[in-house]
């Protein structure tokens, strides 16, 4: 198969013996995030604290929990707001941007920053000192940017979630 | 490196229930954000025509529907279809996209209709008919879960391909592909450490997907169970080893997989008849062991 000959597979030793332990990624920039989303335009920053209220009001209507109480917001000088926001999960932290257009409508979202840790191997040097020494032309680096895993990534419910409460606050406290 | 390669963008956005990565190199910033856009609507679309969880989407309508009518479909939907049902056939039915009563009750799907399924419903059930029409003989749920999700990979390089990009690389939560001149380190997830990364190979063209249980690993009745159904005895699988399997497309990747993580080394001679290479990632040793061919690419 032509397919095969495409493929320049890595030794099975060289596999064994250069992990790497976390994985993150910067795939935008906070300005390449806004024009990504609103190209052109000129972004203002807003600074929203959620109110005691507003938050019971949001969480009530999503059955998401507000976190975090400053929110980082720009008012788009074409109309709409331009949001970044974090979800934690178990193992992951995604900072994330989305664009809301002026009726409240997702225009578009954005991954900016895609970080993984697992803490029994970040805390484990133990564990982790056994390759040490032993690798082959990877090094062994925490936080080093691993371009492609072929496995699945964990779930985005987290976003989900995460934008179903963005969408709430706009409607609660920028509308 | 050529000159064409001077421009290279790299996005991420939440589809198909993961993380979904674009990668493309080109000559022109402005052409490639568009083929990048592009790229992601495809996948977008895959998405409304496949998702279980979407009443709306043709898998929606088939499973609500298709009992009773025949239900006309996508012409991409009929395209997965029609790969599943001959992937069932080659492997006797242990590959099956029937399964998706099971994969409610072990809650792994949402549920999804309402009355009872036919629990002896099987891939041979689903009735492809002319005109893209689609009949179900017993009541069941399908779930095109991984091969919609290689479909979709397919078809987002595609049109990165057809909007100009010299070279790219789209990955959807582990089933990946690549193109162009460009040598694509592969990482696999450690099967018993899943946020352990192990360089796996360089992918210059090609397709490569990778199934395991390490995010759908549950305990239920005291047994360990993964999201993954033998499709006749509907026995969820147990496996502790990761399987990845290269082809020259993404959706027969993926459908490949399913049969080496149910069967293990048996599915070796089927893989390499259907156009794949099997490898599997063993947990305790974490040590890949091509399955069929040589190591050497």
């Amino acid at each position: 198969m032509d397919v095969f000959n495409n493929w320049l597979l890595v030794p099975a030793t060289a596999v064994i013996v250069a992990p790497a332990c976390a994985y993150a990624t910067q795939y935008l920039t906070l300005e390449q995030a806004q024009q990504a989303i609103f190209p052109g335009a000129d972004f203002t920053q807003a600074f929203v604290t959620i109110s005691d209220a507003q938050r019971t009001e949001i969480e009530r209507r999503t059955g998401v929990n507000v976190r975090v109480r400053e929110q980082r917001v720009w008012r788009v000088s074409t109309g709409g707001v331009f949001v970044v926001d974090e979800v934690i999960g178990k193992h992951e932290l995604i900072t994330y941007a989305v664009g809301l257009n002026s009726d409240g409508v997702v225009r578009q979202l954005e991954i900016m920053d895609y970080r993984e840790s697992y803490g029994y191997e970040i805390r484990n040097a133990a564990w982790r000192r056994q390759f040490i020494g032993k690798h082959d032309s990877d090094p062994l680096k925490l936080d080093l940017d691993i371009k492609n895993i072929g496995g699945a990534t964990l779930s985005c419910r987290h976003i989900a979630e995460g934008v179903r409460r963005l969408l709430a606050l706009y409607d609660v406290a920028l509308r | 490196m050529s000159d064409t390669l001077t421009v290279a963008l790299r996005r991420a956005r939440p589809l198909l229930g993961t993380l979904v990565e674009v990668t493309a190199h080109g000559a022109c910033q402005t052409q490639l954000m568009q083929a990048v856009d592009a790229a992601f609507d495809t996948i977008a679309l895959v998405q409304r025509l496949m998702s279980f969880h979407d009443a709306a989407s043709d898998v929606g309508r088939m499973n609500r529907l298709a009992y009773r009518v025949a239900v006309r479909v996508h012409p991409w939907t009929w395209v997965v279809l029609r790969a599943a049902q001959r992937l069932a056939r080659a492997s006797a039915g242990v590959f099956d996209v029937t399964v998706g009563g099971e994969l409610m009750r072990l809650g792994y799907l949402p549920a999804a209709v309402r009355g009872s399924l036919d629990r002896r419903a099987r891939w041979a059930d689903v009735r492809l008919l002319p005109g893209r029409r689609v009949r179900f003989a017993r009541r069941l749920l399908i779930d095109l879960g991984g091969i919609a999700k290689g479909f979709a990979v397919d078809r987002a390089v595609q049109c990165l391909r057809d909007r100009g990009a010299s070279a790219g690389l789209v990955n959807a939560g582990g089933d990946l592909r690549g193109f162009g001149p460009v040598e694509w380190r592969i990482h696999l997830r450690h099967p018993a450490r899943p946020g352990l990364l192990l360089p796996f190979a360089d992918l210059a063209s090609g397709a490569l997907a990778t199934s395991a249980g390490y995010f759908s690993r549950r305990v239920r009745h005291g047994a360990v169970h993964t999201s993954i159904l033998h499709g006749r005895r509907r026995v969820a699988s147990t496996a502790t080893f990761s399987a990845s399997v290269a082809a020259s497309n993404c959706m027969l990747a993926d459908g490949l997989t399913k049969l080496v993580v149910l069967r293990g080394h048996r599915a070796c001679g089927l893989v390499r008849r259907l156009g794949g290479r099997a490898f599997i990632l063993q947990a305790h040793d974490a040590d890949a062991k091509p399955l069929s061919g040589s190591s050497a690419g």
